[in-house]
Order: structure tokens, then sequence, then C-alpha cells
């Protein structure tokens, strides 16, 4: 094991082809993912989350290209490596939880038999190695009964269980980083938060890192170190979670968190007119500029991902507004 | 006379039960049955929200088709009074009142299919999912001007002059209403959804989770629109959610419901500010917080129950951190709860 961050994505561009040729669905997007740690990757639908997720491990849909970027994980770029090694990552060092849980387990299997499956091919343990193992994960993640568990097939279980059987499958190759796609998005808010306390709960126990993909600050907020907003393919503003979500440097970041609505007041949540373009009609310079308030001419050029000038170690917004002018540093 | 009827309650519902046959066996009654919706009363002034919030399986979405019509009701009362207005614009409705009203209100619950027609007009409905709610084959203004077609409003030119008014309305430039719903993104379909709704100046919209499936930044603006229209057109909304920061925002009462039964109504501040039921409580607890305030406060264990095999006394008492013996033996009536309800044993005043 080397030294350095777990996870470190840089420049990493995914294109779509289109009439005028390939666009950047997901362009020059990097983050760092430190060990132990959580970092929240976050924005609406559209802006390029899921497929950043899917391409660490080259799960991209066929018309989705790898175009450029690099994907290091504990030293080695798995974007360039040949597929036979990649298999020694996927689902080992590095698994996936899925959204929806109803879709990602195989209806005729029994879920104990689907783990196994896992271990089978990841730990290459023996048959009834397998089934103690089963049982030790479901009870891990919070499965009642495990042993009675594992015989059951997924329709007989709830949303959240499957949920959490998809926690077990991802945990069974024994992962240092976990890639959680909205794992909690088609769930109940009592089982959300029960899922959500798991995670915690794993993190704690098992120094996992994580990567969450979502769209939901209340839940990011609950659960990551950092955060990095997506915009249309582009990452608009990075930084500690507290930092961002109390201070947001990029007007983006700023009309997500007003669009809120609070739990604890009412106070008409402010929408941001218009809505998030579509690939094909992407503009040219910073891509929130058409729905921007404080957009200025500058913005016709794109703007690089700027420090904030005070403070704040790690916070940094793609705006011109955070460029240094004359004056603007004390 | 009439204003003072307009001034009331628009909808009011008395122990409404939807069930449906949990097992069925052919040519033979059900052993046993499912209640979706069980016993439920609670009314909806003239221009105002009632927000009905619960989780997956509560009975919320049953109620709301119950009040349209789509599902039939089992038992129970669906009191529906329409305005003066909408009176004077449905056919057949005066007559409908005159024969079976009360007190110049229908009862929806005990109104033969047959005699649905003129009522259905003052009714309406926004979905959850604006992509599949709306006919993919149809061009948008159709889309919208399809209920007056239907009730026959108007000749050709009339029913295209008012989709695009409608469009106009719902922020949707009329020059787009020759174009096709998939053309459109996933919040202009909602507004698409909403001017359908009004096409008719129905006086009560039922909404059923119509933000859900909405980004944030689009999720306020649809809000925003439904407020706008509500203020303009004096109209009552049943907003079905399970979404309770958003139920803040929109409704001026809110009725928790939690396995087929409601567990509290209130006025939504006091009752967001001071919840009384430990379900409520739990709920609220459950919502993350951007500022991480709540997170893993009063975790609930378990999920809801089966409709078709209800725990004994209170529905809640096997998730309740708070339940003593006679919640499993006993049925909780209603106690007052601050300025509102609540159907659990620790709201009764101390004899």
């Amino acid at each position: 094991m080397s030294e350095g961050p777990l996870l470190q994505v840089a420049g990493l561009t995914l294109t779509v082809p289109s009439p005028r040729g390939p666009v950047a669905v997901v362009d020059r997007v990097g983050f760092v993912i430190g060990r132990g740690e959580t970092l929240g990757l976050l924005g609406e639908s559209g802006c390029g989350k899921t497929l950043t997720a899917l391409s660490l491990l080259r799960l991209l849909p066929p018309a989705v290209h790898l175009a450029a970027g690099s994907v290091r994980f504990d030293g080695v770029d798995l974007a360039a490596l040949p597929e036979r090694q990649l298999r020694r990552y996927r689902g080992k060092r590095v698994a996936m939880v899925f959204q929806d849980p109803a879709a990602a387990l195989n209806p005729v299997l029994r879920v104990g038999a689907q783990v196994e499956e896992v271990l089978e091919v990841h730990r290459r343990l023996s048959g009834a190695q397998r089934r103690r193992e089963v049982a030790r994960l479901f009870g891990d993640v919070g499965l009642a009964e495990p042993e009675r568990s594992a015989r059951r097939y997924p329709h007989e279980l709830s949303g959240g269980q499957r949920q959490r059987v998809l926690i077990a499958m991802a945990l069974a190759g024994e992962p240092e980083l976990v890639v959680a796609d909205e794992p909690t998005a088609s769930l109940d808010v009592t089982v959300q938060a029960q899922i959500l306390e798991l995670f915690r709960e794993l993190r704690q126990r098992r120094g996992l890192s994580l990567l969450w993909i979502g769209h939901d600050l209340g839940v990011a907020a609950s659960l990551c170190d950092r955060v990095t907003i997506l915009y249309a393919g582009r990452v608009a503003e990075t930084g500690a979670l507290a930092r961002v979500f109390r201070q947001p440097l990029h007007p983006y970041t700023q009309g997500l968190l007003a669009a809120m609505p609070l739990l604890e007041r009412r106070a008409p949540p402010k929408g941001i007119p218009g809505r998030v373009p579509p690939p094909a009609e992407l503009p040219e310079g910073c891509r929130f500029r058409d729905r921007c308030p404080a957009a200025f001419a500058d913005c016709a050029s794109e703007p690089a991902l700027i420090p904030a000038p005070l403070g704040s170690p790690g916070q940094a917004a793609a705006c011109w507004l955070h460029a240094t002018r004359p004056g603007a540093a004390t | 006379m009439s204003a003072a009827a307009d001034n009331g309650w628009r909808l009011r519902l008395r122990a409404l039960e939807v069930r449906y046959p949990a097992e069925q066996r052919w040519l033979r009654r059900p052993r046993r049955w499912a209640r979706a919706v069980d016993g439920v009363s609670l009314e909806i002034p003239a221009g105002e929200t009632l927000a009905l919030v619960g989780e997956s399986g509560c009975g919320k979405t049953t109620l709301g088709r119950a009040v349209l019509g789509l599902v039939a009701a089992s038992a129970g009362e669906i009191w529906f009074r329409p305005p003066e207005a909408v009176r004077r614009q449905a056919p057949g409705l005066d007559a409908l009142l005159a024969g079976r009203g009360r007190d110049g209100a229908l009862d929806l619950a005990a109104l033969p299919a047959a005699a649905w027609k003129p009522v259905r007009r003052a009714l309406g409905m926004v979905f959850q999912d604006p992509s599949s709610s709306l006919n993919p084959r149809m061009r948008v203004w159709r889309v919208v001007a399809e209920p007056l077609l239907i009730h026959r409003a108007g000749s050709a030119a009339a029913l295209r002059a008012r989709a695009d008014a409608l469009l106009e309305r719902v922020g949707i430039a009329p020059v787009l209403g020759e174009r096709f719903p998939n053309e459109f993104s996933g919040g202009q379909r909602q507004r698409i959804g909403i001017a359908r709704a009004l096409a008719l100046d129905p006086a009560l919209v039922v909404c059923d989770e119509p933000v859900s499936a909405l980004d944030v930044s689009v999720k306020a603006q649809i809000l925003e629109l439904l407020l706008d229209l509500q203020r303009e057109r004096g109209l009552s909304y049943l907003f079905i959610s399970h979404d309770l920061a958003v139920v803040r925002q929109i409704a001026q009462r809110t009725a928790v419901m939690y396995a087929g039964r409601l567990a509290e109504v209130g006025p939504t501040d006091a009752l967001f500010a001071a919840p009384r039921h430990p379900y409520t409580r739990a709920l609220l607890a459950a919502v993350p917080a951007v500022d991480g305030a709540r997170a893993g406060r009063l975790l609930l264990r378990g999920e809801p129950p089966s409709p078709s095999a209800p725990p004994s006394g209170c529905r809640f008492h096997p998730r309740c951190p708070e339940a003593f013996a006679r919640c499993a033996a006993e049925e909780p009536g209603w106690y007052r709860a601050g300025e509102g309800a609540a159907a659990c044993f620790l709201a009764e005043p101390l004899s």
C-alpha cells in the first residue's frame, strides 16, 4: 500500500456521440478521496455524477466513451489498466452500491447465494465458509435472523432490507473504497435514516473510504467530510462540507442551497430559473451562465477552478467572481 | 348564504375506508381484507392546502384516488362542496346537488358512476411522474385541451386559445404547444400536467407527490407555481407527499398517516414545531438537515406493517420507542394535542 490519497481522479472526460461530433458530458472532472474519508459527489440529474461513478471501474454504457483522464487508485491508474487486471479491483478493492436495489438483485436467486458469488470469485472460500461469512455480513448490515434472511428471494424482502443485502454484497470483497450511487433515493425517510446510520457505522468500524453520489444535500450533510458539486458535467465547487454548505462560493451552489425547502421554517424556496442545458445546447464558457444571477462579460470564457482567496483550505469554485482582483485580498 | 358556504370546507371525509381483498379465492368471498385506508376523517377548507404525509404503503395515494372516484370507498363519506362559480359552469351539477345534495355538498362515496361526470370537472389531479402521465403521442396543446374536449367546452378555435392561455399561465410559451411531451424537461412536463389539471377550472386539486421526481432547483419553481395558482383561483389542494420539507412550505394544515390511519392532524407550523405523536416526531427527526443537526437522532427500528395484517391496538406500537402495555391492547382515540389532535395515549389529558 502506498502513501497518499486512496483515489485520485484527474481530467476525467467522458463523451457521447452527437451529430456535431462528440460532446463531453463529463468534462475534465477531478477529485481526491483520502483514506477513511467520505466525499460527496453532488448535483442534479444530468450533471454527470452517475457516469463519473461508473467510469471509475469502467462500467460505462457502450455509447459513453472515456476520452481522457486518469483514475489513480492506491497509485495504480485504473483507466489505463487492461480488463483482466481491472477485475482484481472491481468488486474486490472497489465496490459499488446502486440506487435501485430491486433492479440490482437477481430475482430468481436467493439473496444469500448472490452474496456467496462474490465470496467465491474474490475470496475463494469453501461452501461452508461462504455460508458462515454471509451470515456474518448480514448480521453486520443489520439484517435480522441472518441465516433465514439468506434463504429469501429478493421479492420477499422490503426495499430497506434489499438495500442492506446490496451493502453486504459490496462489503463481501472487503473493499477499501465503496462507491454508493444514491443508495437511499428510493427509500422512505425512516428507512433512509437507518441506512445512513449503517454507512456511518461501517465507515467507523472498517475504516472504509466512501464516494457518495447524490442529489440530496441534506443526506450528504449527514455523511460527507468533503463535497464536490457538479453542474452540467463540470466541477462547480469543491471543499470541506461545512465550508461549502455554510459559505458557498459558486452562484450555482448558492442557488441549490436556497432552492432547498427547509423543515425548520416556512420560507418559500427560490428556484433557479431555467433548466440544466441538455448536452447538445451547452453554452460556451461557463455552463451555468445562462441561469446565473451574477453572470457578467467574463463568463463567456471558461473559468478554471479558482481557490477561495481567504482561509478555507481546499475550497475552490469554478467562477470568475472569485478570481483574485486587485484589492480583493486583505 | 352561498358566500358563507364558499368560505367553509371544500372537502370533508367521514370515517373513510378503502379495502382490497388480500387473499382472493375464486368465486368466493375473500378470506382477508387489506384496509389501505381505515376510518380516516378530515377536512379541507376552501382555498387551503391540506398535506397528507406518510411513508410508502400508508394509504395516502389510495385516499387521494378515492376522493377522485378512481377507487371505490368501501365505507364512510366523502363530502365535496363545489363553489358557486363551479356550479354555474358545470352543467348538471346544480341538478345533481338539488337531487342528492345536502347543504350544497355531495357525498361522492355514494355517487353512482353514471352521475360522476359533472362532478369530475370540478376536481383536478396532478400526478407524480410527468413523463408517464402525459400521452407521448399527443401534442402538448392537445394534452391540455383534452379535458375541455371531453366536456365539450367550446369550439375548436376556442379550445386552442384556452390551451394556449393555460400553457402561458404555467410558464410554457404557447408556440411550444405544437411539440410532444418528450421534447420537454421534467419540470416543464410537470407544468404541462398542471395546465391540464386546471383546464376545467376545478375547485379541488389532488396533487400526488407533484414535485418528488424533480430536481431541487426545479422543485422550488413548481411549488411557487402551485402557490401562485392557489392564490389566484382560490383552489383547495389535497397535497400528498412523503417530503416533509416541501409540505412545510405549501400546506396550512398537515395530516400524518400511518398504516391506513391518521396519527396526527394540525396546523402545519404548530405540528412541525411541537409534534405530539411519536411517529410524527420520528418522521421529522429522520429528515436529514443541511447543517447535519438532526443526524442520527431518534432512529426508528423496523418498517411499517402490511395493511393486510396490521398490529393490534395502536398500529405504530411495535416500532414506537414510547409504547407501553395499553398501546398493544387498545386502540387510541383522538386527543387534543396543541392546536391539533393526535391518536396517542400519551396525548391523553390526565384526569
